[in-house]
């Protein structure tokens, strides 16, 4: 695993904009591809855009962490984001999203290192006793992978937005999210 | 074969020789040759299923996965076999999809307490629709007055096809299963299942599919259909009572506790807890029909060897002949008009009760089912109290369908 040198941070309003871009290069189109795992095969459009990002930053009990590479103390070298992902509380167990890592640096064990980071915040800082999550359900690849960090499925489900284009444009017509959860 | 193949008939089949393989079918019923129309009841055994059933007690008894014995491996991997046959039947992904009951009513409350039951709140709903068997209501109704949940209800049009719109409409985000029959079982009508799951998948809704009439007369590939749940019940596609199946996504499976509990479905067993095997044995406790699913192999085996497809359109001749002699007779009026639709015909009769009726057929030799078919609510939506139901098979002849309509009119000529 070589998170060495990996840092964790909220995100502010000032980091909307690379957000987005790394999210939309670990979900769609080609450039997702490069990574171990896609939804370019069942989605088209896009995966969020600077308003929704936005918002999730601004809420109350909604944060977006970043993980990065470089120095965060002396304010020069310019920092490397490589990963992100939305946590939020809700009630008693904390709601998990918008996971990207950078497709050129997934298989690297950030992916995981970011999970953990958001686990810890969940627990230690939101006093969550759960974190919650949605997957779409035929990406079992990428289910297997929460699986193995101590997911497991529940066999519950939530539509797909058919009809909204913000989150992205369905090839399919069958698509369903499932409901994954880990006990922290 | 992949399904496109399973679906194609092929070189014609001697159909007098098949029916030479139901040994039941050379009886007489009040001194009149017999003439079984009520295969949607129950379907009558070929000797290949009749055989392995006694072959097993003969040669192969012994408990399954309990005994290291060679009479013990030998039941075991008949009854393991039943399962993969039945995975094949059904296009399950894996054996571990198929948990072996005691039918579908089985399977389908297995469904109901396991799955439903854990998940359903106050305020939310299972949708069915009105031409549901009795199996395919009762279970949900029973799991959502445990939880303070109701039924929705998708209606029918008067021809006894379901208003798939208003199907769609009642899939609301409160509604946390959907049930669906795939043929029913009194009008004959083949809903399209395959679009029902769709819609129900892109709302989050799991469904369930009760193939119970479906399985014997069509080929199925539960993958293709994209439902959640799909059950069967073994005795309506020539296999012997007590035996079905319970198909389910393996990760659903996963997540349901069992049902029953008892010796079997363990893992280990302690006083201060015990754990359970992995699916689909944790769900099968107590000894099983261990020779009625070597028959259920065997049946798998003989259906798969005449081919679904060529099932499929034999018995598409058998309705289309039956169809039209009944609408010959005086007075008769079929209920369940599908485009597309199995072969069972319900009926009535001006000025004569279903039963009367029934009784005078059996008389001629003649075995029909009369009744509500365990389907109250689609009696209840037709105004009527009983029909007379023929459902034909594939080893069913047109000499046949000519001694029923014989008889109705002697029948009718009693009871007028």
């Amino acid at each position: 695993m070589n998170t060495a040198g990996l840092h964790f941070r909220a995100a502010t309003a000032a980091d909307v904009g690379a957000i987005v871009a790394l999210t939309e290069s670990a979900y769609r189109g080609d450039a997702s591809r490069a990574g171990w795992t896609t939804e370019a095969d069942l989605l088209d459009g896009q995966r969020t855009d600077t308003r929704e990002v936005a918002g999730l930053i601004a809420r109350p009990g909604s944060v977006i962490l970043l993980a990065e590479r470089g120095s965060v103390h002396d304010g020069t070298a310019p920092r490397e984001l490589l990963a992100c992902c939305h946590v939020e509380k809700q009630g008693d167990a904390c709601y998990f999203g918008m996971f990207s890592v950078r497709p050129d640096g997934q298989g690297a064990g950030i992916g995981r290192a970011l999970l953990a980071e958001a686990e810890r915040h969940a627990r230690d800082t939101w006093h969550c006793r759960a974190m919650r999550m949605t997957v779409i359900d035929v990406r079992s690849e990428l289910i297997a992978w929460y699986q193995r960090r101590g997911y497991r499925r529940t066999g519950e489900y939530r539509p797909f937005p058919y009809g909204d284009p913000r989150f992205g444009i369905p090839k399919r017509d069958d698509l369903r999210f499932e409901w994954l959860v880990k006990e922290l | 074969m992949n399904l496109r193949e399973r679906m194609q008939p092929d070189a014609a089949v001697d159909w007098l020789r098949v029916r030479e393989d139901f040994p039941i079918l050379r009886r007489s019923i009040h001194g009149k040759p017999l003439v079984y129309l009520d295969s949607a009841n129950t379907a009558q055994k070929p000797r290949q299923v009749i055989e392995a059933v006694d072959r097993f007690y003969r040669e192969h008894n012994a408990n399954v996965s309990r005994a290291v014995h060679q009479l013990g491996e030998e039941a075991t991997a008949l009854y393991e076999g039943a399962r993969d046959k039945l995975a094949a039947f059904l296009g399950a992904s894996h054996r571990d999809e198929i948990v072996l009951t005691s039918g579908t009513t089985m399977a389908t409350n297995l469904v109901a307490y396991s799955y439903a039951l854990p998940r359903l709140k106050a305020g939310d709903a299972i949708v069915v629709t009105t031409m549901e068997h009795h199996a395919n209501i009762v279970p949900w109704q029973l799991v959502c007055g445990r939880a303070g949940a109701h039924l929705k209800v998708a209606p029918i049009t008067e021809s006894g096809e379901l208003v798939v719109e208003k199907f769609v409409e009642l899939l609301t985000p409160e509604v946390k299963l959907a049930g669906v029959v795939h043929v029913s079982n009194v009008l004959g009508t083949v809903n399209p299942v395959k679009r029902l799951a769709r819609e129900c998948r892109k709302r989050g809704i799991p469904l369930l599919v009760d193939g119970s009439q479906a399985a014997p007369h069509l080929a199925l590939d539960v993958k293709s259909i994209g439902c959640d749940f799909y059950v069967i019940t073994g005795h309506k596609m020539c296999g012997p009572t007590g035996t079905g199946a319970l198909w389910a996504r393996r990760e659903l499976l996963e997540t349901m506790p069992p049902f029953f509990g008892g010796g079997e479905m363990i893992r280990e067993v302690k006083f201060s807890g015990t754990t359970f095997a992995d699916p689909p044995h944790k769900f099968e406790a107590g000894t099983p029909n261990t020779a009625g699913f070597a028959g259920l192999a065997a049946a798998v085996d003989y259906l798969q060897g005449i081919g679904m497809a060529n099932i499929a359109a034999r018995e598409r001749e058998l309705l289309d002949c039956a169809t039209r002699r009944l609408n010959d007779v005086p007075g008769l009026r079929i209920i369940g008009h599908a485009p597309d639709k199995a072969a069972v015909i319900s009926f009535l009769i001006d000025g004569v009760h279903a039963h009367d009726l029934a009784t005078l057929l059996d008389q001629e030799g003649v075995a029909v089912r009369s009744g509500h078919h365990c389907a109250h609510p689609l009696m209840q939506f037709y105004g009527v109290a009983a029909t007379c139901r023929v459902s034909l098979a594939f080893w069913n002849t047109e000499a046949e369908i000519d001694a029923l309509v014989e008889a109705i009119s002697r029948a009718r000529e009693l009871l007028a």
